[in-house]
Parts: C-alpha cells; structure tokens; sequence
C-alpha cells in the first residue's frame, strides 16, 4: 500500500444524475444485486403466469372441445388468484431483506457512523423496495392481462378498467406485504425469522381466521379482509368472506401500513448498531 | 481537506461513562485528544476501548457524561460532527454480494454529494483499484481492511477512529498499515487508533492513553510515559565500583545494580536534587561520567507497571 495522496478526477455516475435520491439508489443497488432474491421474485411473479399461459394454450390446442381458450375473465381470475398470493410471498421476500439486510451484513454499524440520520436510513428503504417489487409484480400482472385478453377467444374479455383496478390492488397488497414484512425485519433483525412469521400469519393462518365466521367483526381487523374488500368485485366471484365498508378498509389497511412502519423507524433509531 | 472546529482537541470526553446493567465498562472518561496526531487509545481487552469509540461515533448511547468530537457536541451535533470522522469499528462489514467500489457506493450515498468523488481517488489510496469491481465476498481480510479504509475517506476525514485495525493482518500488511497511518497524520488528519497491541501503538503513536477496567489511568505522549514517573536512572562512570560505593552510601539512592549499560540506579523518589546530587558527588570523586540519563523503558514495561499497580490497589 503506498502512502501517495492519489487525486482522482472521477466524472459523476449515473446513480447520481439519476432522479433517485442517492439514499434510494443505494437501497436499490443493494437489492438488485442479490441475484437469488431478483430470481426469487422472478420465479414466484413471472414464470408462473408465462408457464400457466403456456399450459392453458397447449391444452387448448391439443383438445378445444374439452378445453376452453386460454384468456378471458375467467382465467384472468384464477390466474389473479394466484398472482396475488404469490406477490405477498415476494414482498415478504423483499421487505425481510430490506429490513435486515444491513443489519445480517453488519453495514447498519457502517451508515450510522456517516452522521447520517436514522430515520432517513430506514425512509429509503420503502421506496426502493416498493421500486425493485412492483416492475417485477408488473411484469407478471402483464403478461396475464396480455394472456386474458389475446387469448380469450370465443370468452369474455376483460374491460380496460377492470385490468386497470386488477392492477392497482395487484400492486397493493404485494405493497402492504412488503411494508409489514419490512417493519417486523426492522424490529427482528432477521430475515429469516422474519419470513417464517409474516408467511405464516399471511399466508396460512390469516386466511384460515378469514372462514372462521365465528370471529364476527374481530375479522374486520384482518388485512386480508381489507384488501379483499378492495379488490375489483368482476375480478373474483361472489362477495368477500369478510363485509366491511370501504372506509373501514381503508382505515384497516392504513393500520396495517402505518404501525410497521412506525415500529420499524422507531427500532431503527433506537437499537444499538 | 476542510478542518472544522478550532479546537486543539479533536476529541474531548467528561466523565464520559457506560454501563451494562450493573457492570461499568466506561468509567468516568476524561480524555483529550490532540489535533493532527497519532493518537493510541491503549488497554487490555475487555478495558472498554470499543465501548468508547462506540458512543464516540453514535453506534450506542452514553449512560453519564458530556463528548465533543471535532469541537462539536455529540449526540446534539453528531451529524455535523460525523461528516468529518471516518472509522473502522471492530472488523470492517460490507455486503459481500455487492463489489468493493459498490460498497463504497452505499456509504457515499448517506454522507455529502462530493463523496461519491471521492471513490476512485479512495481506492487507489488503499491499493484496490485493480479489484474494485469483485464482490467483496472474493476479498482477503487484508483487503477487507483496506476497504474499510478507503471506505472511511470517503468523508475526507479530519479525524480516522480505527479500532484494533491490524487484527488479523499479517506482518506485511501490518506494517503497510503503518506507513498508511503515519501518512495520515503527515497530511495533518488525526487518528485515533485503538489497540492492545503495545507495540504497535509505541511504534504508531505520538500520543497515548492507557486504559484499564473502564478508566484511563495515564494520558502523554509516548515519550513522556516512557520516562515519566520513572524512578530509575542509567548511569556509566570510569571506575564502576567505585561510583556503586557512593551510590549505595546515598540517601536518595533504593537501590543501585551493575548492568551492561552501567549501572542501574533507582531512586527513592523522582527528584532533580537527588540527580543533581549524586552527579555532583561522582564528579567530586573524580570519576569521569559517561552516561546520565533516565533509563528508557518500553511502553509494554510502563503498561505492565501501571496495571499492576492497579490490580495491588484493587
């Protein structure tokens, strides 16, 4: 190592000419480079529509009497079904690494040490996660609008408000996954544990206290029950297991966005780095 | 470099104190370290050097006592504070899936627009342009270490606080580490290094200051410490028996033993009148001096001497 003050005259990168705030792009950086999480929410947003599109029309193809087309409402639905079940599981990838993705690699000790406001570490976090998540959601969300209305056939397709509405509570509650999953990982400090428990509760155990209609109105505090309050009434048949009305959905999905988010601030500002 | 704050001191600590639960792991700090030197922040493990610098930089709350880093108060001014303190805590961490140049990325993101700048000028410093762009996850601990840094230039820093910095570095990259250290405070920043490496920090350092059980028990410049409170002097004359003779018959002599520098004189107290004294005594005898000096000792010899006498005390 030689002791020789190196002055470098070092043209400014895109990063920094970019319309991201740098604190943004760094969080952004830091996510797109974890290849087994970009191929993660690839494989559980991308792939299944593009396999489940290909499948569709191979059995049409193969057999139209007994199968139908591949697009329409119908299989837009199922295929949202799905869609949106997988897009939480990869927001709750997301917001797990976001959230303890400085604190695993022990960084989190390296950004306080710059002076740089807590807070403002952990406000950057949300943006870029929600910017790394939504274009892959979307990507996956494209190709079964695409797919519903190319392929539909001899069957009903879908209006272009409908898509757009599917779209909107698409990228909502792949949204609020993330934030929940992004304020537990702030609190936690670990991803995995984190993972375990914001899958079990949205994935297995709040949809099972979703049919418990012996709950009553407590199930109004689910987030399930609000997001499906929100979600387009043509895009799924029948009503919603929970009734609510959309002001008490809103003010449920606020909750749910505003607490983690709160409590994983206020963590990241308090522990010891 | 922009200097800020026209304090002597770059670090000032009032009875600057932390406790675990019960357990004090800083007790009552006062120290002041002096602009634009190298400063060692010496102790045993476990004496609370880390737990210091840890409420320095912010990285925990102090439980009692008033901090000041380059002139400003801390935690009231720490971002201002901080934008000119670059530090290595412990081991330096990175994303090891992002390269050296993208970790650097990361950190420049959080201080001023102007360090993002600095990033080639960084690496090249530390000897890492050629591998800036592998993932850090490829990278040696040396490497690691000279990330680190180049990752804590990035702020231009007035003041470097580099906690144990040689761990786990070989000989080599020690004394690369060294020459980097002393480069620093050529260009007039100061570092503040931690360590319980005795001989690194007398061979690093111009200053020092020595830390025990929480508490910093002698502050000074290396110099000073390695004579400072010594009782003991060398002293080499033409005619050795004769001048032990008169030692041995002197009041402010405890004890006096031939060695092969001359002979080794300690004296009941640190007194220039006793000095002044038995040289005068030497001379009148008519034995020629060739050597009067208080006798050197090395900062390890000092460490043991002050801690011992701490762990008697206690």
């Amino acid at each position: 190592m030689s002791t020789t003050t190196v002055t470098a005259t070092v043209p400014r990168t895109r990063a920094q000419r970019s319309w991201r705030p740098r604190l943004v792009s760094a969080e952004f950086l830091k996510l797109r480079k974890r290849r087994g999480l970009l191929i993660s929410v690839f494989a559980l947003t991308v792939l299944p529509m593009i396999i489940g599109y290909t499948v569709l029309l191979t059995l049409h193809a193969a057999n139209p009497g007994k199968h139908g087309p591949a697009g329409g409402l119908k299989n837009l639905s199922g295929s949202m079904d799905m869609l949106s079940t997988l897009s939480i599981v990869a927001g709750i990838l997301v917001g797990a690494t976001l959230g303890a993705g400085d604190l695993g690699s022990g960084v989190f000790r390296e950004l306080v040490v710059t002076g740089r406001s807590r807070l403002a570490l952990f406000a950057a976090r949300v943006p870029a996660g929600l910017g790394f998540l939504l274009p892959i959601v979307g990507a996956g969300f494209a190709i079964t609008a695409t797919g519903s209305i190319v392929f539909a056939g001899s069957l009903e397709a879908p209006s272009a408000s409908l898509l757009v509405g599917s779209a909107a509570w698409l990228g909502l509650v792949a949204s609020l996954a993330l934030v929940l999953a992004l304020g537990v990982s702030s609190v936690l400090g670990s991803r995995g544990t984190t993972i375990g428990i914001v899958f079990g509760w949205q994935i297995v155990a709040a949809p099972v206290l979703l049919q418990i209609r012996a709950l009553g109105s407590l199930r109004d505090g689910l987030l399930g029950a609000a997001t499906d309050r929100l979600a387009p009434a043509a895009l799924f048949e029948g009503s919603p297991n929970v009734k609510m009305s959309l002001a008490a959905a809103v003010l449920v999905i606020a909750m749910w966005t505003i607490v983690p988010v709160a409590v994983g601030a206020w963590r990241t500002c308090t522990r010891d780095a | 470099m922009n200097m800020q704050g026209s304090s002597g001191f770059v670090v000032e600590t009032s009875g600057l104190t932390k406790r675990f639960g019960d357990r004090v792991a800083v007790d009552n700090v006062e120290l002041r370290v002096p602009r634009g030197s190298a400063f060692g922040y010496l102790g045993p493990n476990g004496a609370g050097k880390t737990t210091l610098i840890r409420m320095l930089l912010g990285l925990t709350q102090a439980t009692g006592g008033t901090m000041r880093l380059l002139g400003r108060p801390v935690p009231d001014e720490r971002a201002v504070a901080l934008a000119r303190v670059g530090a290595i805590v412990e081991e330096p961490r990175f994303h090891k899936h992002l390269t050296g140049r993208e970790n650097l990325t990361v950190i420049a993101a959080a201080r001023e627009p102007e360090a993002h700048d600095r990033i080639d000028g960084a690496l090249a410093r530390v000897g890492l342009s050629q591998r800036a762009d592998e993932r850090v996850k490829r990278y040696s601990l040396g490497m690691r270490q000279r990330l680190g840094v180049a990752r804590s230039l990035l702020a231009d820093p007035e003041l470097l606080i580099l906690d144990e910095p040689t761990n786990g570095l070989d000989p080599a990259g020690i004394h690369e580490f060294r020459d980097m250290i002393r480069g620093f405070v050529a260009e007039g920043r100061t570092v503040l290094l931690s360590s319980h490496l005795l001989d690194e920090v007398e061979k690093i350092c111009d200053e020092v200051a020595i830390v025990d059980r929480g508490q910093v028990v002698v502050q000074g410049s290396i110099a000073d410490l390695a004579t400072g409170g010594e009782r003991t002097i060398l002293i080499a004359t033409s005619d050795e028996e004769q001048a032990l003779t008169i030692l041995s018959e002197h009041r402010g002599v405890e004890s006096a033993a031939t060695e092969s520098m001359g002979i080794r004189v300690t004296l009941t107290a640190n007194s220039t009148e006793a000095q002044d004294d038995i040289s005068r005594r030497l001379v009148l005898a008519g034995l020629a001096i060739r050597r009067f000096e208080p006798a050197r000792v090395s900062l390890e010899q000092r460490f043991l001497e002050i801690t011992s006498r701490l762990e008697e005390a206690a």
